[in-house]
């Protein structure tokens, strides 16, 4: 439709332009010397000459020198006819070459006239005669002239009052095109406005539908898991109790499969929280010494029950300190390595992290019995989507979701000897910090030392009385009658420090951090890490 | 003293005085007359040659194609009556023919209008537009292509009248 409108409004501006042409052309025509006058001079010019030959013959004084006047005027015009614009047009209607003759004669009779005397009636005579015949000739070049031009000028209005319907009928026939244009335009945005609302609402509703069935999927997994923790903690008891092997065994089957269920449930909590709308990462500061720490307690248990060797390892020097969400990190490694020992039914495997250019690595290397398992089936482009895995594969997906919503990918390979190959890459920030200056303003050695083996591990300098002054953080008993009027003292002498608060204070608000004794040893080592950062 | 010889004498006198004026008369090439003040010049050919001469190169219908016409521009010719263009409006411009054209004067102080006497350097004879052809520069300025100024190139000029 656009295309067809473009074409026709090019079509009719080419029109428009050849007709504009043809009427400037016309205009020029119209406007050329009107040559039906220097006709009617050269006619009416002769006639002067030869009343001035008649005068002369009546014996006027100054008769001679007129006619050498009307025969030079005579003669201006004659040569009006040979040459410029002018004298061409009239040359073209004077077929019986009328003024070449005449011409001609005024050049035969020249010296007659120059050389004419008053009272030389004879000459006069002659010279009268001569020309008298071109009257009537001249006469009819005239009329032709007028009529031929006349023709012409009619010809040229014609032209210019075709043109101008031409022009009208353009200027119609476009006016429609476009006013057509627009309304089919008007339709069509009115139609895809329409279109668009309704895919919005179709997304919303969409929308609606997936938070709905993600709180059920929440709401539902929840809730069995308080059963099956019931159901868990009967068994073990039952495990406790004396039982045959038979029975032991069969137990410790029920035991495997109960766990399973839980983690699969846990499963399903995170994969409903991944689609929830609201599933947020955090930015915060952590070991990577920590997490090298972690994986092996967390996931250690898991192999050792599927009588699996599992290794954490790092490749090369990694950064001191981290910046990401540390928590979702390790949920990912620990859903992959599961993965591959319960269900893939691996020998051996091994976890090894890197760091290069912002970027940290962690490939998972499998040793597996093989079988039927199809590692395309879990990491292919089939399984790509979240709602097309297979069941066993819940915990890989969730895994890959996770990946992918801190802007990592997950790449399968194998290695030369045949082993699985799983990379993580996620991009992740580090740094090298500075030791965070603390002082420690506690009123028991015990205290101190409780305080400073729940920070342990942390790259904190305690200052002494001497380097008070560049404190950072501040820890203080808040528990005690006269804390306030401490915490006033504490401020006043570290007013850009941070305050910490150990036990129980009457208004903790003024604190930028209580830990409540027993001393909430995590709680304190998470701020103290996030002091850090 | 006989009769007759006394009769020659007087002929010889009167023929004496008035043929330096006839000669005159006969000299004139263009008379210049100013209305609002009563003013009129005679010009011979050597009076316009006296004047600075301008050159204009344009084209027009009578011609064959670019042409050198050069002569004194209007203005000056009319400034010999105490023209300026401000107190008038309107000149006469008369043919040895009786024809006339009546032409606005702001034309000989917006364009530079000649009183040409030569072409391609060739002097302009009564018998081909002569001696003098009003010529407007047309080539130069394009409002100058209408018809209406073929009207105001007036041919074989004998009398410029201010009005």
């Amino acid at each position: 439709m656009f295309g067809g409108v473009v074409l026709a409004a090019i079509g009719i501006a080419t029109f428009g332009f050849l007709t504009f042409k043809d009427s400037l052309e016309a205009m020029r025509r119209a406007s050329q010397e009107n040559i039906s006058w220097s006709a009617s001079q050269l006619e009416r010019e002769l006639t002067r000459f030869l009343d001035a030959l008649g005068t002369g013959r009546a014996g006027t004084s100054s008769s001679t020198v007129d006619i050498n006047e009307r025969f030079d005027v005579l003669w201006s015009r004659v040569a009006v006819f040979q040459r410029g614009s002018v004298g061409a047009r009239l040359q073209a209607y004077d077929t019986n070459n009328v003024v070449g003759r005449l011409f001609d004669e005024l050049k035969r009779q020249e010296v007659a006239v120059v050389s004419i005397k008053s009272f030389d009636f004879t000459t006069m005579s002659n010279i009268s005669a001569a020309f008298f015949p071109y009257g009537e000739a001249l006469h009819h070049l005239s009329l032709n002239i007028t009529i031929g031009e006349g023709v012409k000028a009619a010809s040229i209005r014609a032209q210019m009052r075709d043109s101008a319907n031409f022009a009208l009928y353009a200027s119609i026939l476009t006016v429609i095109l476009i006013t057509g244009a627009l309304i089919y335009f008007v339709y069509e945005g009115q139609r895809f406005r329409k279109l668009a609302a309704e895919n919005s609402t179709l997304a919303d509703n969409f929308k609606a539908a997936s938070e709905v069935k993600s709180r059920f999927l929440t709401m539902m997994s929840h809730e069995l898991r308080t059963p099956m923790n019931g159901v868990l903690g009967v068994l073990a008891l039952a495990r406790v109790a004396e039982a045959d092997p038979e029975q032991k065994e069969r137990l410790d089957q029920v035991d495997r499969s109960a766990n399973r269920m839980l983690g699969m449930l846990t499963d399903i909590l995170d994969f409903a929280a991944l689609e929830n709308a609201q599933f947020a990462l955090t930015n915060e500061p952590f070991f990577a010494n920590e997490l090298l720490l972690a994986l092996p307690e967390l996931l250690g248990p898991v192999a050792a029950q599927a009588k699996t060797r599992f290794y954490v390892a790092a490749v090369g020097e990694l950064p001191v300190m981290l910046y990401g969400d540390a928590t979702r990190l390790r949920r990912s490694y620990a859903l992959m390595v599961t993965y591959f020992l319960e269900t893939v039914g691996a020998r051996d495997i091994g976890l090894a992290l890197s760091y290069k250019n912002g970027v940290l690595g962690a490939e998972i290397e499998v040793d597996y019995v093989g079988g039927g398992w199809s590692p395309d089936l879990v990491f292919g482009e089939r399984s790509h989507t979240p709602d097309s895995f297979a069941a066993e594969a819940l915990g890989p997906s969730v895994a890959r979701a996770l990946v992918e919503k801190m802007g990592g990918k997950i790449t399968l390979g194998t290695t030369v000897e045949g082993k699985i190959l799983l990379r993580i890459d996620v991009p992740i920030s580090a740094r090298t910090p500075q030791p965070l200056k603390v002082l420690l303003t506690l009123q028991s050695t015990p205290m101190e030392m409780v305080c400073k083996s729940a920070v342990a591990g942390l790259p904190i300098a305690f200052l002494c009385t001497e380097t008070a002054a560049e404190a950072e953080v501040v820890l203080m008993e808040a528990g005690r009658a006269e804390a306030a009027e401490k915490l006033m003292e504490v401020r006043a002498k570290h007013p850009s420090a941070l305050v910490f608060g150990i036990g129980r204070p009457q208004k903790p608000e003024l604190y930028d951090f209580v830990a409540d004794m027993p001393l909430e040893a995590a709680h304190l080592k998470k701020r103290m890490l996030k002091a850090l950062g | 003293m006989t009769r007759i010889p006394k009769m020659i004498l007087w002929f010889s006198a009167v023929l004496a005085l008035a043929l330096p004026r006839l000669a005159a008369a006969q000299d004139t090439m263009l008379t210049v007359t100013n209305s609002q003040t009563g003013a009129e010049v005679t010009l011979t050919k050597e009076d316009l040659l006296a004047l600075p001469q301008a050159t204009i190169n344009t084209k027009n219908e009578f011609v064959d194609g670019m042409t050198a016409f050069v002569g004194p521009l209007g203005r000056d010719v009319m400034a010999l009556v105490g023209a300026d263009g401000t107190s008038s409006s309107t000149v006469v411009l008369s043919a040895v023919n009786d024809f006339y054209s009546e032409v606005p004067i702001k034309d000989f102080y917006t364009y530079d209008v000649v009183f040409a006497m030569s072409a391609n350097g060739k002097n302009l004879s009564r018998r081909d537009k002569g001696p003098i052809w009003v010529v407007y520069p047309r080539s130069d300025h394009a409002e100058l292509q209408d018809p209406v100024y073929n009207e105001r190139q007036v041919w074989q000029l004998v009398k410029v009248e201010i009005k």
